[in-house]
């Protein structure tokens, strides 16, 4: 028994010993770019969070345990801004959903120019959100741009709006230029999962007597309610990021009537260099996307163990 | 029988609106820049508006001609084809970084049974979840105690965070599509793991190692939150601030805003239209495992 002479399942253990190790090496740049650029970050922006650390205190940060957190979320214009990140988020989303299902649907059937329109689909997608908010911006621009020009030319409106002087209605179009963008992703993954629903459970439906309407709520939602759920989440993650929109049509005015939460955390961080409270409002949005996240990722999980996909 | 050949019809009917609704939704945006941005200054200050582009290449002009004069940037405008320039190098290495350590990774995860091999995967995704803003105040800590600030490598590296983990995880669904025999008939052939890696499936992942490469690049090319809080020199401004900036002159120019924001927008355009087959099949191979 030397060395020399290797049992074949010594020699296969060697062999897997080599590949664990080939194995780790290959995913160790990936792992490290991971742990030092994206782990330790998040960890290093709680610390931060923990300190009053402000751009004159270079380097030199004072432990204020979670007095950030506190500032934060009793300042006056955490509650609005969260009421309003809130109701954002879920117009976006509801838009997102609504446009992508009946384009989803539209598209779902054949007829000729199919692919020419899907192709299509995917420019607005490629945009930044910059790009965004320049386009709207002209869009909805109150003296010479073309939606006042052409809805008071079809009679629509007396006088032009001005779409950006209330809060409201600016984070409506902002809502608007969102969902423009989102819809496209939404409507291609949406159709990727029509086409997975089997023919056989429409048929069954038309023969029971269902009619369009019901074979819609009844065998093709529940079927692609995931997918659904995962478009949601995606529209969830892009509206909580709605910062660069802002920054550009609004700076969160007029007041702080479009203040949302990114919107907050930047103005904190880098306006007031203020990075200590800056970090602890980023957090907190971490925290409640990661638990959005986590939930929606149970509820696919929970039922698809119950046995409809598996 | 009628009712059928009625409901066909109605079925018809709405599905021509829907689509033409579909289009015009898509597409309207895109026609209104385009037609101020091909139009004169005095004819975007009409009311109402022209309907038709008036073909004035003035605006393109005006931007194009920062290339030709050395002055320093004196508007908005001359910061354009620069943060072009800028974001083309920046994008480029973060779409090449991408490639490299995504297809490693990714073989890795999908071939390799390692400690933490069948755990790492869906933390690769979850991290997709994490919004960038929880990294730029850190990042922004960093960079300014090395002093990374006034380039755009650290911007570079900024990017790598939020792009390697989802690069992984695209490649491992490729190389998971490539039946593993191909490796051991690799193997018994005499090659060497890298080999077999390098020479033999990476070819076979041509699909993947594009949709990694342009789907880097794009995020890298739109991204403006670190791009604005990470390079504190104009003359290094990448295209998402130097745009930006247009805003706040626009009443001078709609047409330069609007010609701005289309050759901003146009090389992620020409990307994923060329492109559109690899991205979505790219992309939904990550979204519809989650």
């Amino acid at each position: 028994m030397t060395a020399a002479v290797r049992s074949p399942r010594a020699a296969r253990g060697a062999a897997r010993r080599g590949d664990a190790r080939f194995g780790m090496g290959m995913a160790a740049p990936a792992l490290l770019v991971t742990v030092a650029l994206l782990a330790y970050p998040l960890v290093y922006s709680f610390w931060v969070s923990l300190h009053d650390q402000t751009l004159g205190s270079r380097g030199r940060a004072e432990w204020v345990g979670l007095d950030n957190y506190r500032s934060v979320l009793t300042d006056p214009i955490f509650m609005p801004s969260l009421g309003r990140t809130v109701l954002f988020a879920a117009a976006v989303i509801a838009g997102t959903l609504l446009l992508g299902t009946v384009f989803a649907l539209a598209l779902n059937q054949e007829f000729r120019g199919r692919s020419v329109v899907r192709g299509v689909l995917i420019l607005p997608w490629s945009l930044s959100q910059i790009t965004l908010a320049l386009t709207f911006g002209w869009i909805f621009n109150s003296t010479f741009g073309p939606l006042n020009g052409a809805l008071k030319q079809a009679g629509v409106i007396d006088d032009y709006v001005a779409w950006f002087a209330s809060g409201q209605v600016a984070l409506t179009v902002m809502a608007v230029a969102f969902v423009w963008s989102l819809v496209p992703f939404a409507t291609l993954l949406i159709l990727g999962a029509l086409q997975t629903v089997p023919e056989d459970l429409h048929k069954a439906a038309r023969i029971d007597g269902a009619g369009p309407v019901r074979r819609f709520f009844f065998v093709t939602l529940p079927w692609i309610r995931d997918t659904v759920l995962v478009v949601a989440v995606l529209a969830l993650i892009n509206a909580f990021l709605a910062f660069a929109l802002i920054y550009v049509l609004t700076g969160g005015g007029p007041g702080t009537e479009t203040t949302l939460l990114s919107w907050w955390g930047y103005t904190t961080a880098f306006r007031d260099l203020d990075l200590g409270r800056g970090a602890a409002i980023f957090y907190l949005m971490t925290l409640a996307m990661v638990v959005l996240a986590a939930l929606t990722a149970l509820c696919i999980r929970g039922r698809s163990r119950k046995g409809r996909h598996e | 029988m009628t009712g059928r050949t009625r409901g066909r019809l109605v079925s018809r009917a709405l599905r021509v609106i829907v689509v033409t609704a579909l289009l015009l939704w898509v597409l309207l945006p895109f026609y209104f820049l385009l037609l101020v941005a091909l139009t004169s200054k005095a004819d975007s200050l009409a009311t109402p508006p022209r309907w038709i582009p008036a073909m004035d290449f003035g605006s393109f002009e005006k931007i194009f001609d920062s290339l030709f004069s050395s002055a320093p940037a004196s508007s908005p405008s001359d910061l354009i084809i620069p943060g072009i320039q800028n974001s083309a190098v920046v994008a480029f290495f973060v779409a090449l970084l991408n490639i490299v350590i995504g297809s490693m990774g990714g073989y890795a995860f999908a071939r390799f049974r390692f400690p933490g091999s069948r755990v790492v995967p869906g933390l690769l995704l979850g991290t997709q979840l994490v919004p960038v803003f929880a990294l730029v105040v850190p990042f922004y800590v960093i960079l300014r105690s090395v002093n990374l600030t006034d380039s755009n490598a650290g911007i570079v590296i900024a990017h790598l965070s939020f792009t390697v983990p989802f690069s992984v995880w695209m490649m491992r669904s490729f190389f998971k599509g490539i039946p593993i025999e191909v490796d051991r008939a690799a193997m018994i052939d005499g090659c060497t793991r890298w080999q077999v890696f390098y020479r033999v499936v990476l070819p076979l992942a041509r699909p993947g190692l594009i949709s990694v490469g342009l789907f880097s690049f794009m995020v890298s090319w739109n991204d403006f939150l670190f791009a604005l809080v990470l390079n504190s020199r104009t003359d290094a401004m990448l295209i998402q601030p130097a745009i930006s900036g247009l805003y706040n002159v626009r009443e001078q120019s709609f047409g330069i805003m609007a010609a701005g924001t289309l050759l901003a927008a146009l090389p992620t355009m020409l990307l994923a239209l060329i492109s559109q087959r690899f991205l979505v099949r790219g992309l939904t191979s990550g979204v519809g495992k989650v």
